[in-house]
């Protein structure tokens, strides 16, 4: 991550020099808020999990992001919730469950 | 080094490690809404990357500082080029990850990103043989996961 910060810094200085220095306080808090669901509470619950069940297994139940996605999306921004997505639900919970059956 | 099989590990070490990458699968979900909100009112892509990187590797180094002396001691030349090679594939991923948010709903872009299992599937069948056993569930639990975030997307983008 420092050599990937590193190197996106250099690179959000040439393309977007003014906006890299110009950033407001509102918007780092934002980022702030991004880092920590990203990286503090995902990238590292991300590594325990695959530490103790394995990369297979942990990246899949991960992979149920959207799902939490969508019901943030539906709090928030007053998304319908339609046939297709209530069946991508159950299929994701039906996959989910299929590999936490597994030992 | 010598790494522990997966799948001799017990039942309460199993429901720890599905609730621990739910509570990520959490955080990610969580992310990419205020990913959005980011892209759409305060900064472009490429500037919202850099900063988040930045403000990610001090908030990881707060959490890790106890451990970084005796990880530092036993860390091999091996560790080193793949915590490399991982932070590279993180920076990649991030950065194509809102610059899709710059472009696209993100009840789009966060299903199409949670394809990522079957790549896993198949590379830890490729590499880590000894480690983790793929079984036919497996790859089928997967495939569920895939094909449902698929769904949600043709439901939200109708």
């Amino acid at each position: 991550m420092v050599v990937g910060a590193a190197v996106m810094l250099v690179v959000a200085a040439i393309v977007n020099p003014n906006e890299l220095v110009s950033i407001g306080i509102i918007a780092l808090l934002w980022l702030l808020l991004f880092a920590f669901l990203n990286f503090a509470l995902g990238r590292f619950l991300n590594f325990t999990g695959v530490q103790m069940v394995g990369a297979s297994r942990a990246s899949t139940i991960i992979a149920a992001s959207p799902l939490f996605t969508m019901v943030l999306a539906i709090i928030f921004t007053g998304e319908t919730v339609n046939p297709p997505i209530v069946i991508g639900t159950i299929a994701i919970i039906a996959g989910g469950g299929l590999i936490v059956s597994q030992r | 080094m010598k790494l522990p099989a997966v799948a001799l590990l017990d039942k309460r070490t199993m429901v720890l490690g599905y609730i621990v990458a739910l509570m990520s699968a959490a955080g990610y979900g969580a992310g990419a809404v205020i990913g959005r909100i980011i892209i759409n009112d305060h900064a472009p892509p490429m500037v919202a990357t850099a900063y988040s990187l930045l403000i990610g590797t001090v908030l990881l180094g707060i959490m890790s500082a106890p451990y970084v002396k005796t990880d530092l001691k036993r860390a091999t030349k091996r560790d080193w080029i793949m915590v490399t090679l991982a932070g590279l594939a993180s920076t990649w991923g991030v950065s194509f990850f809102l610059l899709a948010l710059d472009n696209a709903p993100v009840v789009v872009v966060s299903p199409i990103a949670s394809i990522y299992p079957l790549l896993v599937i198949a590379l830890s069948y490729l590499f880590l043989k000894q480690v983790e056993r793929i079984t036919w569930q497996m790859v089928v639990g997967a495939a569920l996961v895939v094909g449902g975030v698929a769904s949600i997307t043709v439901g939200t983008a109708g």
